[in-house]
Order: structure tokens, then sequence, then C-alpha cells
């Protein structure tokens, strides 16, 4: 029963016209697969990016949106959590035990991270863009290698790939909104607006950076075991591609931050303009160019985000009340 | 000199500011008071354009600066005092001196023994890092930063704060020296009754309005205004 | 192999020249995050900017007139000073009051922008391709291919040149912060940029003027880059933001001296991380890059006994 009441109050409590029209999107996003035939359920594996990305900027939101704490490595957690999941591949682990293990990798990366903690913000920002450098010759070091490709038969079948990349999504999304709902989300938020007034609230500061932290690590090294699926191979050059740390905050940014459903919107309109410029210019680079303006663009005409800059306008217009 | 016309600021969606107007004459010592969070330091920092105002206009000089950025207002002749201090920490005290000049100053020498002559301690500590130095020493700086620029008008937040008793009846010496000679003082203060007695007029703000005004010393002999912000029964 | 104090004393040597070019890389980004506490990921796309235009400068410019392509690295800091003012005019003043997220994304866009053009060349300029050799033709001759022999020692005259600047430019830069207005300015700024406006410093034109500053070092650096490395499109991102963000925070952000000193130091943990990983048996030659590997462990450890940095103010709370 109370499992029950719990739902309900979620459900009701999914109450605004974006929260609304997620859930409807992930209606659709689960049936859709049965409106195609075996021979067109090939385009799925299309979609795998866009639930890689939603959990990744999702996973960046806890720590960077909710927590306050700029986390610039985010790619460190993706790229292991690639490593990890085809090593378990390589022991002869199963697809969901491989998620889960570079889940728990990511974890305990999130925990050397801690002593990071006591850093003002520019400067976590700052030590954050170094945590990738660090870990690569490590990971190198210790896999003996630095090219980790698995064997064509572990890779899951494009509706396979589908349907786990959803169900990441999923629970990523509403793990999240879980997440943001309880004790631990109202002190983050508390967190991100007045560290010094939360901490002399007596809310312990380093707990509930460090489970946000935890949490953000086991999704973002889970959605790197998901990348493999997607390309099968990683390198560790990947550590270091600042593309995977920076566009999670560039789509946060898009979306809204802070919000549980703001990365999901900036991911899938960050897919959605990437694949449709991609298919423009085949072949070509020309694409990098335009995102490049697009990134520049975004930054300059809307810092603070797509959202918040249409309420901003609406504010403006609505004039200021005199007394 | 000094005109403030129905100006309203606030902070995110909390206005703290509702049309205060009020006004500062040269050679005027103007104090503003009211308890903690009444808006006295948000009025300071709107004055020195570090807080942006909704509505109203600032005059000083006949010049409309709403909206002009502090360091123009520095050069105009409004120099400020922050609440805290605001040293530059990892500097010197001459450093810190020198910072209130402009850029191109020939007489900075003069100005600095000008300051130095009203804190003679100053000039001993010159090459002292101001962490080094005393709260007391401390708040002579931040004056005598605001002092080097030369100001016709000195905004002073909170001089108060942090300072012993005999400390801050030097800066209040120092206060009404300057005003001596001319320079109009601005001074939003909660240890409101020592503010009145040097002050000619006072303000009174209350949750980020004017409540009332009028010269010092009949507001400081008004039973009520006693009851209300000085903590003294009638 | 064992470690012969010849070798050792010629990994010193080597890595003390490549700090100063690890130094002077540095030096304009951390004055820059000092400054305006803006984290500017496109300084290494700045460097190879700078790279590419001097090795333009030797195509083109240099067979022409016959002019050194070393006096290019002079032209670099001029273009890049331009291109760092407009980079701060059109995109950061605009929106570095809304937090450090846009202006990030914003040089983050830049750098990306850089490297495409880079890789695809500038208008007439052709492309970096290193496997075309163009990386090649900038190691003038003179500077590149020769080495000054010291007794058993030779030193890179490429390399030895970027220490020289290093060690010149960056005292000077200091004595610009320490002892003149404009430098206070700067300082003050970044310390408190609040009070630095209501002290009457307009710290817009301030926060230019380290924009400019940084860039310009950047171009210095950039010049001397095409002259001792293989320029490639990619190398601001994979190879010179790395070692940039160790020596800053090394050095301690916003800290001249620091940079200079950690300069030094993190090349010479390269150089002897190198040296010793040469010296493993070789069950340990992985395909692991052994050196940075030695190199990120000592400067966790560095950080561990000194985490503000050797000069630091600031790291640290």
């Amino acid at each position: 029963m109370a499992d029950r009441s719990r739902v309900w109050r979620f459900a009701v409590g999914m109450r605004n016209p974006s929260q609304i029209t997620l859930l409807i999107s992930l209606f659709f996003a689960t049936v859709y697969p049965l409106t195609l035939s075996t021979e067109g359920s090939r385009v799925l594996s299309v979609y795998a990016v866009y639930f890689m990305w939603i959990s990744l900027a999702e996973s960046w939101n806890l720590v960077g949106g909710y927590a306050g704490l700029l986390n610039l490595g985010i790619s460190a957690f993706f790229a292991l959590g690639g490593v990890v999941g085809a090593l378990a591949l390589f022991d002869g682990f199963p697809f969901i035990i491989s998620l889960l293990l570079a889940g728990f990798a990511g974890a305990i990366l999130g925990v050397a991270l801690i002593p990071t903690f006591r850093l003002k913000s520019f400067y976590f920002a700052i030590a954050t863009l170094v945590v990738p450098l660090v870990v690569k010759p490590m990971v190198e070091f210790l896999g003996n290698r630095a090219d980790f490709t698995v064997p064509q038969t572990v890779i899951l079948t494009p509706i396979g790939l589908y349907y786990s990349g959803l169900v990441l999504a999923g629970i990523t999304i509403f793990g999240a909104y879980f997440l943001m709902q309880s004790r631990v989300g109202f002190a983050l938020r508390a967190l991100g607006d007045d560290e010094l007034a939360s901490s002399s609230l007596g809310i312990n500061v380093l707990l509930y950076k460090s489970i946000a932290v935890l949490t953000s690590g086991f999704i973002a090294s889970a959605a790197g075991a998901y990348y493999l699926q997607i390309i099968g191979t990683i390198n560790t050059t990947l550590f270091q591609n600042l593309n995977f740390s920076l566009f999670p905050i560039f789509m946060v940014i898009i979306g809204g931050i802070g919000t549980f459903e703001g990365p999901v919107l900036g991911a899938v309109v960050f897919s959605l303009i990437n694949y449709y410029v991609t298919s423009q210019f085949p072949g070509s680079t020309v694409d990098t160019f335009i995102l490049s303006l697009m990134i520049i663009g975004v930054a300059v005409l809307l810092p603070r985000g797509l959202v918040s800059s249409l309420h901003e306008l609406r504010k403006r217009r609505t004039p200021i009340p005199v007394k | 000199m000094l005109s403030v016309d129905s100006v309203s600021a606030s902070y995110g969606n909390l206005r703290v500011l509702w049309d205060v107007s009020m006004s500062a004459e040269a050679g005027e010592i103007v104090s503003i008071v009211g308890a903690n969070g009444a808006g006295k330091s948000t009025l300071l920092k709107s004055i020195m354009g570090l807080v942006r105002t909704q509505g109203g206009e600032i005059v000083f000089e006949g010049t409309r600066v709403t909206g002009v950025a502090p360091h123009t207002l520095v050069a105009m002749g409004i120099a400020y005092v922050p609440e805290g201090r605001r040293l530059f920490p990892e500097m010197t005290v001459r450093e810190n001196l020198r910072m209130g000049a402009p850029r191109r100053c020939p007489e900075v020498h003069e100005r600095l023994k000008v300051v130095h002559d009203l804190f003679p301690v100053l000039e001993e500590r010159s090459f002292q890092l101001v962490t080094t130095l005393s709260g007391g020493e401390q708040q002579m700086v931040a004056i005598a930063r605001a002092l080097m620029a030369k100001p016709k008008m000195l905004l002073l937040d909170e001089p108060s704060l942090g300072l012993s008793p005999i400390a801050f009846e030097k800066v209040i010496g120092v206060i009404e020296k300057i005003n001596r000679e001319g320079v109009a003082v601005l001074l939003a203060e909660q240890s409101s009754e020592r503010a009145m007695e040097i002050s000619d007029r006072t303000y009174v703000l209350e949750n980020g309005r004017v409540a009332g005004s009028g010269l010092s010393d009949e507001l400081l002999h008004d039973p009520m205004v006693r009851a209300a912000y000085l903590g003294v029964g009638t | 192999m064992a470690l012969g104090t010849v070798e050792f004393v010629q990994a010193l040597v080597n890595g003390l020249l490549q700090g100063g070019f690890f130094a002077l890389s540095a030096a304009g980004f951390s004055l820059i995050f000092g400054v305006q506490k803006v984290l500017n990921v496109a300084h290494g796309a700045f460097i190879v900017l700078a790279a590419f235009a001097t090795i333009q400068f030797s195509i083109l410019v240099t067979p022409v007139l016959h002019i050194d392509p070393l006096l290019s690295i002079f032209t670099d800091s001029l273009m890049l000073a331009l291109v760092g003012g407009s980079v701060y005019l059109l995109l950061i003043y605009r929106i570095e009051r809304t937090g450090f997220e846009a202006p990030l994304l914003a040089t983050f866009g830049l750098s990306i922008l850089l490297e495409y053009l880079a890789s695809n060349g500038i208008g007439p300029f052709p492309a970096l391709d290193p496997s075309h050799g163009i990386g090649a033709q900038a190691q003038h001759q003179s500077y590149s291919s020769t080495a000054i022999q010291i007794g058993p020692f030779f030193l890179q005259e490429a390399q030895a040149l970027a220490f020289v600047m290093a060690v010149v430019v960056l005292p000077i830069l200091q004595l610009f912060l320490s002892r003149t207005y404009r430098g206070r300015a700067i300082r003050a700024t970044s310390q408190d940029w609040e009070a630095a406006e209501f002290s009457g410093i307009n710290t817009k034109a301030v926060r230019l003027l380290s924009f400019i500053t940084g860039s310009a070092l950047a171009g210095l650096a950039g010049g001397l880059f095409a002259f001792t490395n293989s320029v490639t499109a990619t190398a601001g991102d994979e190879v010179l933001l790395p070692v940039i963000l160790v020596v800053v925070i090394l050095g301690g952000i916003g800290s001249i001296l620091g940079t200079l000193a950690a300069g030094f130091l993190v090349g010479v943990i390269m150089s002897v991380s190198s040296l010793i990983a040469l010296t493993l048996p070789s069950q340990f030659q992985f395909h692991a890059d052994l050196a940075s590997l030695l190199t990120f462990l000592i400067f966790i450890v560095i950080l561990m006994v000194r985490p503000r940095g050797l000069f630091g103010h600031g790291i640290a709370e």
C-alpha cells in the first residue's frame, strides 16, 4: 500500500507541462518499436545515442545542477565505464552485469573525488578537468592496453540496444526525480543555493555532496558501458575527449539547469540538431563547424538556456508592479 | 548634491527597496538608520551603481547617474566604504590605498600624506599585507582608500561593524574631520544613536521604505523614534 | 639499462627547457582564469592557431622575403592579442555575469571552431597535416635541427629559445603586475572585482587587458611550438591543455612566478619519468604511457603535500 501511495504521489507530482510531455514521450518511445517490421527495426540503433546523452546529461545535472558543483571531468566516468564494461564482457558477463559493474566502478571513482569538495567552486571545476587525465594512464597501466574492442557476438541487437537504452534513460530520469523529491534532493538544492547557510542549518554538506557525486558517477559510467554497445570499441583517448565532458553541460544549459526534465530536453534537442546537420553534410566535417557556431551562439545569446530565457522574456513583458 | 527619487531594487524576486527618496546636500552628514535588513546597505549600493535599480532616478550634482558604472561614479566624486571593508587581501596597505586613486594622479603623494595625517598608523603599516592588520586598522584602510579618490561625497556602510567602541570613536572623529573639510557624508549605521548624534539629518528605513526623516536632533529626542529604533524605553 | 649520470642530467636539462615552454603556455591561461574566473578551454587552440600562423609564415613569407620565420612569434603575439581582445568583447564580456557555465561553453565552442579551421585550412591557407610534412616546414633549419653542445650535454636550440623567452617574459609580466598601476588593477580585480570597481577601477578595461595579455602569451608560446613540435590540429586539446592545467594548478592559480616554477617542475618530472619508464624491464613496457602515469602520480603527491600549489594563494580554501 505504501508503495502505491508513493507512486500516486509521484504521478500527481508531475504536473507541469514539460513533465507531462516527458511522460507522454516515454510512452511513445516504449511502443514505437512495436510499429516496426523486423527489417525496419534496424533504424532503432539510431536512437541509442539519444538515450546515452539523456543519461549523461541527467547524471551531470545531479552534481552540476543540483549540488552546484561544476564537474568538468565527467568523461572520466564515461570512459571508465566503457573500459570496465568491455572487461566485464571479455570475462563472459552478460550485458546487464557489465552495465552494473561499470556503474560501481564509476561510483568508486566518485569516492576518489570527495577530497576535492573542499575546493572553492572555480577551483573545483579546474581540478575536475584534470581527473580524466589522471585516470587515463592508470587505466592503461592496469588494463595493459589502450584499446578495448569487444567481439561482435556480445553486442546487442538493434531492438535490444533500443530497449536497454530506454530502460537506462528511464531509470536515470525517474531516479533523478525521486532523488530530488527526497530529503537528499532537498538538501542538495539547499546546498546549491547557499552552502554556508545549509551547513549551519545542520545539513551534512559532505554526505549529500558525496551521494550526488556517487550517483552521478554510477549513471555516467553505466552510460559509458552502454556507449560501448553502440560503437563496439573504447579507446582510452575517450578519457580526454572534452566533448563528453562539455556536451552534457551544453545540453543541461539548453534544457534548464537544476530541473530534472531539462537535461532530457537538452539532450534530445542537441541530438536532433546534430543528427540533422550530420545528415545534411555526409562525409564532410562541416557539421563540426556548424556545431561549434551553435555552441558559441547558444552561450552568447541564451546564456541561461532555452527554457529560462523564455521565462525571462515573459517576465520582462510583464511590468513590475508599483507597490 | 545627491538626490534619490523613488528608487526601488530587488534581489531576484525579493523586493528590498520600495520607492525610496532621499537627498543629501554639500557639507552635510546624513545618516540612514534602521534595523538589520531594512535596506540601508542596498540603498547605498544602489547609489553606488552596485545594485540594479528599478524605476526612479538618482541624480548627483545635476547629472542623472542611474545605472552608471561604479568606477565612473568614483571619478565623478562619490566614494564608498562598504560593509565588511572589502580590502584587496593580497596587497599591502600602500597598494590598497593606491588603488583608490585614479590611474593618472600627479598628486598621489599629497593624497597619501592627507590620509596618513588622518591615520598615522597606516603610514607605519604601509608595506604590510592588509590581512595582518587589526579590524580597526582595516576599517581605516577602507576609509583611507575611499578618500584617495578625493571625493566630494563619502558613503559609509556600517563602519562600526566589528570595531571596539574606542576604535569606532576614532572613526567617528575622522568622519567629522573629513566633513569639516567639505566632504558630504552619507552614513548607514545600525548603531543609530551615535550616527544620529554626529549627523545633520536622518532617514529612518523600515522594510525597505523611508519610515521617517528629519533633523537628527529632533528625531533623537522624539520619544517614538527612541522607542522604535534606539531601543530606549519611553 | 642502468641510469647513467649523464643521461639523468641530460633528462633534467631537457625537462627544464621543455618546462620553459610549458610555463609560457600556461601563464596566459592562469592570468585569465585568475582575473576573470573564465576557464578558457580554447587556450590550447589559441596556441595551435599561433603555431599555424608561424607555419604559414614559414611557407609563404620566408621563401619570398627571406625573413626568419622565428620573427613571426611577435606577429603571432600581436595577432592573438587581437583575437583575444575580440573574443572578450564579442563573446565573454556579454555573458560573464551570468555565471561560470556560459563563458566556459563559449570558449569550448571556440576551441572546436579553431580546431576545425586548423584541420581544414583557413581560406587560402592550407590545413595542418603533419603527414604532409607541413608541421616540420616551420622547423627552420637553424633553430630546430641544430643543438648546442655543452660538454656531454645537448641543448635543442628551439627549446632553449622557449626557455629563454619564459625566463625573460614571465618575470617582466610579474613586474608589470606588481609595480604598475595597470598591473595592480589587474590583481585588484582578480582579488575582488566589485571592490575594484567601487575603488574607481574600470574593471571592464582591466578584464580586456588581461584577456589580451593572456592571449598574446598564447601567441608567443604557439609561435615557438611550431619550432619545437610537429603541430596537429588537435594538439590544443590533446597535448597542450592537459599540461597547461597541471602547470596552472601546481603553480597556484593566477601566480605568474608560480607558473614559471611549476612549468620547470612539470617539465623535469615528465622528462625524468620518461627516462625511468625507459629503464624499466621490458615486461613493464605496456602500451600504457608510463611517463604520464608517473607524472600524474607525482602531481597528486605534490598536491597532497601542497594543496595550494607551489606559490598559490588559493586553490584550497
